[in-house]
């Protein structure tokens, strides 16, 4: 597999700048999901005030689970990585909506792996999951929450709080992680991000 | 019987608005605020529901459920709380798990260790806050009209992304 585990300080202390970006899936994903009175959708973190108020206005149930504190605190401790994803106990096919952000670009291949299944298994059927990821040379140096502002523009926030390490895949290796979905709808932005906007069958 | 005393404060307590060291009381209700107060202290621990007319900020251990539906409510940095909250708007600085339901603001501070459901009206969650839990709001008005216009303005406004190239894959069959 097509996987690079970097240091942090691969990188400058500011890390080349991201700026904001207008996201073309995420605007798709939005628009397909407001159109059910009952959709639930699972956000996994950073927690993020306005990604919440954004969401829950929108569906009718937003769940969050950060899962970056989650593996943040779990890795901190040394516990076995296998127990963080005891945190996503929610019952089978419970969203309409994942939303993943860059979380995969901070778990190894194993842990992806395990990440996909358990969200094939919590969406429902033509459920979909959003899922960003970071080109290497575009990465910041710490992680950011994505921030969404009006008319689908995301920018970014630090998390100084969180130390996870960074896995960069490339698109191929990306697609092939996300096979389970068999439609895939990807967009690769000039600031070096990459969405993919997945869809269970 | 909670103790009851006057307790001069300018910050109104630990839940709204701040931190406090208040180790040598137990409990104490500020009658010199504009609304009542009580704080249950740190080394208190209650099991039980409470139902009141009063705002009530939790220092200490609470098990229970809470009803004070025209006042507010907060857990303070060391509280911890296993129960249902109906409050006018609710603030969580410390462990909480259960669910909160208000017609006013939920505020979930960065120190909070929250896990439960949501219903309110407007919510705050600081960035590093442990949270698991969903959020219920009042929705917005529906979509289409919203879904149309926003799309409209992004044809009018190009989006940062001119090199944006569709990198993958499998056609897209969503209608």
């Amino acid at each position: 597999m097509a996987t690079s585990t970097l240091p942090a300080d691969r990188f400058s202390e500011a890390g080349p700048s991201i700026g904001d970006y207008t996201s073309v899936l995420l605007q798709r994903y939005v628009e397909i999901l407001a159109q059910s009175a009952t959709a639930q959708v699972l956000d996994l973190g950073p927690v993020c005030e306005e990604n919440i108020i954004y969401f829950a206005r929108r569906v009718k149930r937003f769940h969050v689970c950060d899962m970056f504190l989650r593996l943040n605190r779990s890795r901190r401790k040394g516990l076995p990585s296998k127990r963080v994803w005891e945190h996503l106990d929610y019952a089978s096919h419970s969203f309409a909506g994942i939303n993943l952000w860059d979380f995969m670009d901070h778990l190894n291949d194993d842990q992806v792996g395990r990440l996909v299944e358990l969200c094939h298994t919590l969406l429902k059927p033509r459920g979909m999951m959003l899922v960003t990821s970071f080109e290497a040379q575009s990465a910041p140096s710490q992680i950011n929450s994505f921030v969404i502002k009006d008319r689908y523009r995301l920018t970014f926030r630090l998390q100084a709080h969180l130390d996870l390490p960074w896995h960069y895949r490339s698109n191929r290796s990306l697609t092939h992680m996300l096979s389970a979905f068999p439609s895939v709808k990807s967009f690769l932005y000039r600031n070096g991000i990459r969405e993919f906007l997945c869809k269970r069958d | 019987m909670l103790k009851k005393s006057k307790k001069p404060t300018d910050d109104g307590g630990a839940a709204f608005g701040g931190t406090t060291e208040q180790k040598t009381l137990t409990a104490i209700s500020n009658r010199e605020t504009a609304a009542e107060k009580t704080v249950i202290g740190e080394k208190i621990s209650i099991e039980g529901s409470i139902q009141g007319d009063e705002h009530l900020v939790i220092e200490g251990s609470m098990k229970g459920n809470i009803e004070i539906d025209k006042h507010n409510f907060a857990v303070g940095q060391k509280g911890r709380v296993e129960g249902e909250i109906n409050a006018q708007s609710v603030r969580i600085s410390g462990q909480m798990i259960g669910n909160i339901k208000t017609k006013g603001k939920v505020e979930i501070t960065r120190e909070a260790d929250f896990m439960g459901d949501i219903r309110a009206k407007s919510i705050s969650v600081e960035d590093g806050a442990y949270f698991k839990g969903s959020i219920e709001l009042e929705r917005e008005p529906h979509r289409k009209t919203a879904a149309t216009g926003e799309t409209t303005a992004m044809k009018n406004s190009p989006p940062v992304n001119a090199a944006q190239t569709p990198t993958t894959k499998a056609a897209d069959k969503e209608k």
